[in-house]
């Protein structure tokens, strides 16, 4: 037991180094923006989808401030997904459409397989041109994003982008806050350091955007992931693509503001992620392609849903073993365990990740916050382990994987 | 017994002590919160090169219209002040009611806006300067923040513009100009002392890809080659490539598509590329050659006399930590050298 135990101690270890080295990274490495100079161009075509399920609080203003960027209109091809909505949302689209004419192709599916990814999969028919940037109904792009998603796909290498969420909804109330810091950590240190030093930057399904030849080449849009950025990510990158991180396109997302929907996400995170852990990691780690670095960088990202059980049994095995007596080397482990449990807070983000970004972005007096992350890590480990969980328990009883999606919160007047 | 307790007790109090201590100004942050706003996202930030020069004329053309300005910011007129030692204390942004020629050294710390050209001597240090029709500055001159002109703009050699240059026509830098971002339909680096040499006018060899030693077929249109590669001269190719080493393209070779070299690529003379050309390391293209796509390199790249980069309908970007350009080279777009440019003649 004391054994598992120090291995369980080790690769925590492991992780609170990793975030070292990506928070040093960003703070004294050379930043790499390669891509971010290219302002001229012959622009290539473009289908931006938009993601929208009951969104009629959010869609229009999405549809807006797409239709306001400056990417040459005549190379842009707008297709809000209308995926079997019950609410006004096909009336919007369908409104914004005929005030734009030739501007936006709708595409409504009625039925079908539920969930984002089978959505999209359907609606690449109508892509036009081979890069589609893909956002969600609840963002907001500003007026040059779209140009600087696209300007990584001239580097033919490139297999997907992706860009810098940044909530909107911060005041709402504490969990928003939190979200917040945890978002800041998340992008503007750790996806930056993965790009800073050649690793693994991922594509997180909106904000972004893929090259469809790059997809196509690697067996197409996968329905049956409920994680289909991650599947992406790890299929371009095994099969010699790379996915770049623009951490200057930044664009308005919401966050949830209830902790049962947070939950729900979190879950929902976890599952997508552990099932291409379980789909890849084979074909990942013997991938003729990769780095050295990518290798490694890219299994601990793998793995980084797997770890809140193994957590939880360390706790169990350190508890456990101290009323045990077990000596010695578990006295000196538990302290070691707690430093380095205390260096994995908020999803994994860890806290000087957090701290770092969040004085890069300039904001303070937010990290006063910064102790109440606590909560945001037990939410999530005991989320994330129970969905663990639970993921065994559909695997033995042969259950499908349920999409659930993450509730909206705007008024509709606010953009 | 009794110790005990007392222990128990001063341990509990010594706990909440700390907590208070770690957790009062979370707890005062959320219950009055002082740092709420979302991160700001310019929503109509666009990179454009001249974001500062079009802001500036917008704010003095309104202020010589009369009509209420963006900004409450004041002018002073130069009819007034005309008298370059004026210029060097200058207190506000100065506004010409027409072109600007002189032939002393001048020096303004404040931003220009000029109702039309300038034509100015040599060794000038300029902050900020918009002319609505040409611009012309003088040997050794110094932009420090940004220069625009309606119609072309011309920069004599030594001159430095640390920061933004653009022109509604064109950029003419003498050798030895030091830029970083310059923008323009035509950007001129340098006049070249040698003679252009005529081009290569044998037929090109149709050639594949999928024929190099060692290519791998990533899409229909693009190959992938680990390690080093070479591609013969005289050659036609089409689709994208992408090389984990080095790339080096023979003369005259003709290249339909994108290409990447991780290590670095020499573009051999007259070669052309009708696509981008991406590289982590060094880019070096030699005489006549000429690309229409995007050039990026994430440390140098090196431009060959008689180069052309981009089209004059068609216009790109290169990008580089540094650019050094030899004379005679000409681009259509941007060039943007992040530490350094340099226009050099042997």
């Amino acid at each position: 037991m004391a054994m598992l135990l120090f291995v369980i101690v080790l690769i925590m270890m492991v992780y609170a180094l990793r975030h070292a080295v990506f928070t040093l990274s960003r703070l004294f490495g050379r930043q790499r923006h390669p891509y971010l100079d290219i302002d001229s161009a012959q622009w290539p075509m473009v289908t931006v989808f938009i993601a929208a399920h009951n969104e009629e609080l959010v869609i229009e203003g999405c549809l807006r401030a797409i239709m306001n960027t400056n990417y040459p209109p005549e190379r842009l091809k707008i297709v809000p997904v209308n995926d079997r909505s019950t609410d006004a949302t096909r009336s919007i689209i369908d409104g914004a459409a005929n005030d734009n004419p030739g501007r936006i192709t709708p595409f409504h599916r009625d039925d079908g397989k539920g969930g984002k990814a089978a959505a999209l999969k359907d609606a690449l028919a109508y892509a036009e041109g081979d890069i589609a940037i893909i956002f969600d109904a609840d963002y907001v792009p500003g007026r040059g994003l779209l140009k600087q998603l696209v300007a990584p796909f001239f580097d033919p290498e490139v297999g997907a982008v992706m860009g810098r969420v940044v909530p909107n909804n911060v005041e709402a109330n504490l969990l928003t806050r939190l979200l917040d810091l945890e978002r800041s950590g998340g992008y503007q240190v750790d996806q930056q350091a993965r790009m800073n030093l050649k690793l693994v930057p991922q594509y997180g399904g909106t904000v972004g955007g893929v090259r469809l030849s790059a997809v196509a080449a690697v067996g197409g849009w996968h329905d049956d992931m409920l994680a289909e950025d991650t599947d992406i990510t790890y299929r371009l990158l095994f099969n010699g693509w790379k996915t770049i991180y623009t951490n200057r396109s930044e664009c308005y997302e919401e966050v949830p503001q209830e902790w049962a929907v947070r939950v729900k996400q979190v879950k929902r995170w976890s599952r997508g992620h552990n099932q291409v852990l379980l789909r890849y990691w084979y074909q990942f780690a013997i991938s003729p392609y990769l780095s050295w670095r990518e290798r490694v960088d890219g299994m601990l990202l793998l793995l980084v849903f797997a770890l809140p059980p193994l957590l939880l049994l360390g706790w169990l095995l350190a508890v456990g073993l101290y009323f045990l007596n077990a000596g010695s080397l578990l006295t000196e482990l538990i302290s070691v365990f707690a430093l380095m449990s205390y260096g994995a807070m908020g999803n994994f983000a860890a806290f000087f990740e957090i701290v770092i970004a969040v004085l890069l972005d300039g904001n303070r007096k937010r990290l006063r916050l910064l102790p109440f992350n606590l909560l945001g890590f037990f939410v999530s480990l005991f989320s994330i382990s129970s969905s663990v969980g639970s993921m065994v328990k559909d695997h033995i009883l042969k259950r499908g994987l349920v999409w659930e999606k993450t509730v909206r919160y705007r008024a509709p007047s606010i953009e | 017994m009794m110790t005990f307790y007392l222990n128990l007790c001063l341990f509990l109090i010594l706990s909440a002590g700390l907590l208070i201590v770690a957790l009062r100004p979370a707890w005062q942050e959320w219950l009055y919160p002082t740092d709420v706003q979302a991160l700001p996202v310019g929503q109509n930030y666009a990179s454009e090169i001249n974001h500062f020069s079009d802001e500036f004329r917008d704010i003095a053309l309104a202020k010589l219209a009369g009509s209420p300005t963006p900004t409450s910011q004041r002018f002073d007129f130069l009819p007034t002040l005309f008298s370059c030692s004026n210029w060097r204390h200058a207190k506000r942004p100065l506004i010409s009611f027409s072109s600007v020629e002189t032939e002393k050294s001048t020096q303004c710390p404040q931003a220009l806006f000029i109702s039309g050209s300038l034509n100015s001597g040599e060794e000038n240090r300029f902050s900020s300067v918009y002319a609505q029709g040409s611009m012309r500055l003088g040997a050794n001159s110094e932009v420090a923040e940004w220069a625009h002109a309606d119609e072309a703009m011309h920069f004599e050699s030594g001159c430095t513009a640390v920061r933004r240059i653009s022109s509604a026509v064109a950029v003419e830098m003498d050798k030895e100009c030091c830029f970083e971002r310059v923008h323009a339909p035509v950007i001129r680096m340098g006049v070249s002392p040698t003679t252009q040499t005529v081009r290569m006018d044998t037929p090109l060899a149709p050639a594949n890809f999928s024929d190099l030693n060692g290519a791998i077929h990533q899409t229909s249109s693009l190959t992938m080659i680990r390690g080093d590669c070479t591609l013969p001269g005289g050659r036609r190719y089409h689709g994208s490539l992408i090389v984990t080493g080095r790339l080096y393209i023979g003369e005259g070779t003709e290249i339909h598509g994108d290409i990447k070299a991780r290590n670095g690529a020499v573009v051999g003379a007259q070669a052309r590329i009708e696509g981008s050309l991406i590289s982590e390391k060094q880019i070096q293209i030699l005489e006549q050659a000429s690309i229409s796509g995007p050039v990026i390199s994430e440390t140098v790249i090196l431009i060959g006399a008689h180069c052309r980069l981009g089209m004059p309908m068609r216009p790109t970007t290169v990008s580089a930590e540094n650019i050094l350009a030899e004379a005679g080279s000409i681009a259509h777009g941007t060039v943007w050298a992040r530490d350094l440019g340099v226009v050099w003649s042997t």
